[in-house]
């Protein structure tokens, strides 16, 4: 009688391509929401609409034509690149929160990818995927309330490597609060503080330069602002060199200490988990 | 008569004290969920503070009226959502089939389901919004009565949107998420200034999404008394009262039920 001898794919190429196949299979699972999807982005109607009304208003209070380098129209073009990065962030610290409670964490950990791996790879589709229906509906919104404003050609590019890098420290940080939940009875509300953090000392709905000294230097030396308001910065008016370096180097030393703090916190819950009957 | 109200009033507050109980049975996460409310509040405001220190007026708004704005948003919202948490998300259990618990008892079926649900984050909005009102607007007190007499019309009104806007799952089905938007929307609108806007969209704000009578119209007589506008206000709510009931029972010949062999919890 013939045997067949199953044989693991090895190597670094299989590696990738098991969070491959968890890339692909998220984003198929996004698109069936699709209405849902879109729907949610009525809120970017509301929001851009109501800050054009603001920023008119704000202007011709002042009678200025710029505020902090930028017109009404930047002003609003700002605000739809940072809604569109803060409203693609999916809720993962409240899917690792109910796979700790429910015990699924215990089926996950013994499947053969890192756990960590495979949020990773689930939370960059479903963001990449929701950050270009945000950024579509957003630009179009824009173009209808505004018209167009000429971007940064140059700072589009690094805006890009910029967003992708704040996009990771933001699943670390995400990342870790779900942990939490080994400890702690309740998560949602450490997230809704995190997220608060995020937006308002992250200059998604104001650019840093409009806040008053010395909050402005506090919210542009924390890592928030790199995930928001960097991005949005470069892709409409560009950096120097000099700030694009320190950016790059601020992410950089942000994530070695954020991913090791998580893998520390994440080997310390791993030791917590229980798996009782089956 | 007098006996039916005071029967109602005394299933209301035993309901309130029960889901109190419940929440608070989980006393660490029910005071993370109060205070992380409270400081998420705190934090929109402080983003108004920021906003204002660099440019003192807009369109005749002051930092101060938008501390009332956000004090009355936020405590009414909170009253309304503490108390009858079930209006701002019965459309998931129209969808599910879900209501045939409440409509086996003999209790009003709209007042039982929007009374059966506490939002425990509310009483974060509710206490924020009564701190903030005292330390940074510093009312007088004939302000502070106002904005306590008020603060019911708000919740009130809160209580209706929420009633009518997810009774859409009667006719629509899944209507969950659309309700989840169309409130967003009356509560973003609702805590921005009233002046920025004007014209058609003034109007939709006065009528579909009634932003402009949940909270600028009542932040607007505490800043300065308007009989008239007091009687719009009063009629406003007392006619939301009259659609919501009207609305949500309509619906209801139109449920079906999910036959869900379930306990409530």
């Amino acid at each position: 009688m013939a045997t067949i001898e199953l044989h693991r794919p090895r190597g670094p190429l299989a590696e990738l391509g098991k969070y491959g196949a968890v890339f692909s299979t998220t984003v198929r699972t996004q698109l069936a929401y699709a209405g849902e999807m879109a729907l949610r982005t009525s809120f970017l109607v509301i929001i851009l609409y109501v800050f054009l009304q603001l920023w008119q208003a704000t202007f011709a209070a002042q009678g200025a034509t710029a505020i902090a380098g930028f017109g009404v129209a930047q002003m609003v073009w700002y605000l739809a690149l940072t809604e569109a990065i803060v409203m693609s962030r999916p809720r993962l610290s409240g899917i690792l929160d109910e796979e700790v409670r429910s015990g699924e964490i215990a089926y996950r950990l013994v499947r053969p990818y890192a756990y960590a791996g495979y949020h990773l790879a689930a939370h960059a589709a479903e963001r990449g995927l929701r950050f270009l229906v945000n950024l579509a509906v957003g630009t179009a919104l824009a173009l209808l309330y505004v018209g167009p404003v000429a971007p940064s050609w140059s700072g589009v590019p690094v805006a890009l490597v910029v967003a992708a890098l704040g996009a990771l420290i933001d699943f670390l940080a995400l990342f870790g609060i779900g942990l939490l939940a080994f400890w702690i009875e309740d998560t949602s509300s450490v997230q809704l503080i995190y997220s608060r953090l995020v937006m308002l000392l992250g200059g998604m709905l104001l650019p840093l330069e409009v806040f008053p000294e010395p909050v402005g230097s506090v919210a542009r030396a924390l890592p928030f602002s790199t995930m928001v308001y960097a991005p949005a910065r470069l892709a409409l008016a560009g950096g120097d060199a000099a700030w694009v370096l320190e950016l790059l180097a601020r992410q950089a030393v942000t994530l070695a200490v954020g991913g090791a703090l998580v893998w520390l916190l994440y080997r310390a819950a791993a030791r917590r988990v229980n798996v009782n009957g089956g | 008569m007098a006996t039916g109200l005071w029967r109602t009033l005394a299933f209301i507050g035993t309901y309130v004290r029960l889901n109190l109980q419940a929440a608070l049975e989980y006393r660490v996460s029910f005071w993370a969920q109060v205070f992380a409310m409270a400081l998420n509040d705190a934090m929109w405001v402080a983003f108004w503070g920021l906003f204002f220190a660099r440019f003192p007026t807009v369109r005749g708004y002051e930092f101060r009226d938008v501390v009332m704005l956000w004090s009355f948003g936020a405590f009414s919202f909170g009253l309304a959502t503490g108390l009858f948490g079930g209006c701002w998300r019965y459309a998931t259990q129209v969808t599910q089939g879900a209501l045939d618990f409440f409509l086996v008892l003999p209790k009003p079926v709209l007042l039982h389901v929007i009374v059966s649900r506490m939002s425990v984050s509310a009483w974060g909005d509710t206490l924020f919004g009564l701190g903030c009102f005292l330390v940074l607007a510093r009312p007088s007190g004939e302000e502070l009565a106002l904005f306590l007499l008020l603060s019911v019309f708000g919740a009130v009104l809160f209580v209706s949107y929420g009633v009518i806007v997810n009774s859409a799952a009667f006719w629509l089905g899944n209507a969950d998420g659309l309700a989840e938007q169309v409130q967003g929307a009356l509560l973003t609108f609702s805590l921005y200034p009233g002046s920025l806007f004007s014209g058609a969209v003034k109007v939709v704000l006065f009528t579909v999404v009634p932003a402009g009578i949940v909270t600028w119209l009542p932040v607007g007589l505490i800043r300065q008394w308007d009989w008239g506008m007091a009687t719009v206000l009063v009629a406003a709510a007392s006619a939301s009262v009259g659609v919501a009931v009207g609305v949500f029972y309509a619906g209801l010949r139109r449920y079906e039920s999910g036959n869900l062999l379930a306990m409530r919890s």
